[in-house]
């Protein structure tokens, strides 16, 4: 059955009363997910909310076979989605459509769906998969994670651009269940494995694993390790950054990006604290998980470097958008407009009283696929040898705004990218569009005020003592001289400078 | 001059100046100062590579 109601903060919070019969009203009215996500209505222009009752919901189904079904209370089994519109229509109108009175609403729900929402039976923990539209993809903000969800309702087959969310139950997981759930929905598109569901990802987290206290209900959570263990169980490889000691958050930035740009969402471990009122210093309220899904850009940063500094487009990132299943999908996460601070801003924590949260960055763990073998780290110290290279020959037409742009991607996309790209150079073109590549690549474009410098490829499936730059392509004619001079002469000072970086390129693929 | 010589004359010159160029001390400065970026650089990407015990063993709870 259907149930159509108007968008507005009262009348959503109302179809939750009325519809979580396990949880009371003053609960949902407080509770700051439901705030948060009627806020994220309010700003995707949300006008009107279809109730889909008796719902079945995969996920919510299997941990309910494995714990709630064995509870003396009778939990229900089914589930109720709400369905968001950015068009405004009535009861009647939709009946009418049903009806095969009203054909032409179809077009208008299909092209003004937001998303939905699925509502779990349970007390307090509510909120189930939620898959609701990212804020615009625009020049500024990029969810390289979100991709067409369908959800078929009375027969329309409706889509969302979107990564699924949820909140933690504290039964079937906690955080970093969540954060994991999410971030294998991504993973999911991108390397064909199985979902597992929360209950599921706990299990194969602490399956085998030395275990503190009870796995159900989940409440401490997982170690980063378990974490790992559960990333492993699906087929990844799972790979930990720890960024606790890192005297900025420049290399966090470039991390994000360059993995996050393929669509792998980095999940981010960090910890949270807030001022102590007595003395002046900041106290951990505890380690929490979020699953990254997209980031911002300013676009009007000067790119003018200073002496000894490497210029990366990731540098110029001032957010991050999280799945934060305390808080809600697509929460931003801001960064210091100081380098010298090493937290970011959250709003966690804002309903609770808390003041002054920062998220203090520990660690990511990228869930990769197993050919993904040569980390970040390479290419990032191959580019900033070859940057040292370039400052070294003293050519400040080139360098003075040099930004790289280093970034995962896999070969159809590298592709598809040149194909529908203004590269000038047709015989390059050609040659790059014919040749067979490897799957996964790390992809370097170098630009500056003038435009394209140069484009390096590197082999992301080779072994890290291999030669693994596939190659280089100065489209810059100083650059173009000043390669094949040092390729050419390996002897001389130009010929030194250059060799760590000619030295690993495969073949002869150098500037041609 | 026909034209391909003028270009070979201007590549050369691009060379020379930048042979001079490494050998000047303003070269030498910036050979020091990027050496001084890129080893910390390198330096803490090592350090984000390294596994610690406790880290790994804390429970991620909130």
């Amino acid at each position: 059955m259907y149930h159509v109601e108007s968008f507005s903060v009262e009348n959503f919070c109302k179809l939750l009363s009325q519809y979580c019969v396990e949880t009371s009203t003053q609960v949902i009215e407080t509770k700051p997910h439901i705030q948060y996500i009627a806020k994220y209505l309010q700003t995707l222009n949300v006008q009107t909310i279809v109730v889909e009752t008796d719902y079945i919901d995969h996920d919510y189904l299997t941990g309910f076979a494995a714990y709630h079904v064995k509870c003396f209370y009778d939990y229900k089994r089914k589930c109720v989605r709400l369905h968001f519109f950015k068009e405004a229509f009535e009861q009647k109108d939709l009946a009418a459509f049903l009806r095969g009175e009203k054909e032409n609403l179809a077009e208008n729900l299909c092209n003004s769906y937001g998303g939905f929402m699925v509502l779990h039976p349970l007390p307090k923990s509510i909120i189930g998969r939620t898959c609701l539209a990212t804020y615009d993809d625009d020049s500024r903000r990029h969810f390289p994670t979100a991709w067409p969800i369908r959800a078929f309702f009375c027969g329309l087959e409706l889509s969302v651009k979107a990564l699924p969310f949820q909140e933690q139950d504290q039964v079937a997981g906690a955080c970093a269940t969540s954060a994991l759930w999410s971030a294998f929905h991504a993973t999911d598109r991108l390397f064909h494995h199985r979902v597992p569901s929360p209950v599921e990802i706990t299990s194969s987290a602490t399956l085998g694993m030395p275990v503190k206290s009870r796995v159900f209900p989940n409440k401490d959570g997982l170690t980063i390790e378990q974490m790992a263990h559960a990333i492993h169980a699906v087929g990844l490889e799972p790979y930990w950054c720890d960024l606790k000691n890192q005297k900025n958050l420049l290399e966090f930035r470039a991390l994000v990006y360059a993995y996050l740009a393929c669509g792998i969402p980095p999940i981010l471990v960090i910890d949270l604290t807030r001022e102590k009122s007595e003395e002046n210093n900041r106290t951990s309220i505890g380690w929490h998980a979020v699953t990254v899904t997209g980031y911002s850009l300013l676009s009007n940063r000067s790119r003018q470097h200073k002496d000894g500094e490497f210029l990366y487009k990731s540098d110029a990132i001032d957010q991050i958008y999280v799945h934060d299943d305390q808080v809600g999908p697509h929460a931003k996460m801001v960064f210091p407009s100081s380098d010298l601070d090493s937290h970011l801003t959250t709003s966690w924590g804002l309903s609770s009283g808390y003041l002054g949260i920062r998220a203090e960055i520990v660690g990511i763990v990228f869930p990769l696929y197993n050919k993904i073998r040569i980390p970040f780290s390479q290419p990032g110290n191959d580019i900033d040898t070859f940057n040292k290279a370039l400052e070294m020959v003293g050519l400040p037409w080139l360098t003075d705004t040099l930004e790289w742009d280093i970034r995962l991607t896999q070969v159809n996309c590298l592709k598809k990218e040149i194909l529908s790209s203004k590269l000038t150079n047709p015989d390059l073109r050609e040659k790059i569009l014919a040749s067979p590549l490897p799957r996964f690549i790390w992809h370097a474009t170098a630009t500056n005020d003038s435009g394209l410098v140069a484009d390096i490829l590197f082999d992301a499936t080779d072994i890290d003592s291999g030669k693994y730059i596939l190659r280089i392509d100065a489209h810059d004619p100083s650059l173009r001289e000043l390669l094949a001079y040092a390729k050419l002469n390996p002897t001389t000072d130009i010929g030194k400078i250059f060799s760590e970086t000619l030295n690993k390129v495969r073949t002869s693929h150098v500037t041609d | 001059m026909s034209k391909n010589n003028e270009n070979s004359q201007n590549t050369s010159v691009l060379i020379k100046g930048i042979e001079e160029y490494i050998k000047s001390d303003e070269g030498k400065r910036k050979a020091t100062v990027y050496d001084k970026a890129l080893q910390e650089r390198v330096a803490s990407r090592l350090k984000a590579e390294q596994m610690d015990w406790e880290t790994l063993h804390t429970r991620v709870t909130i």
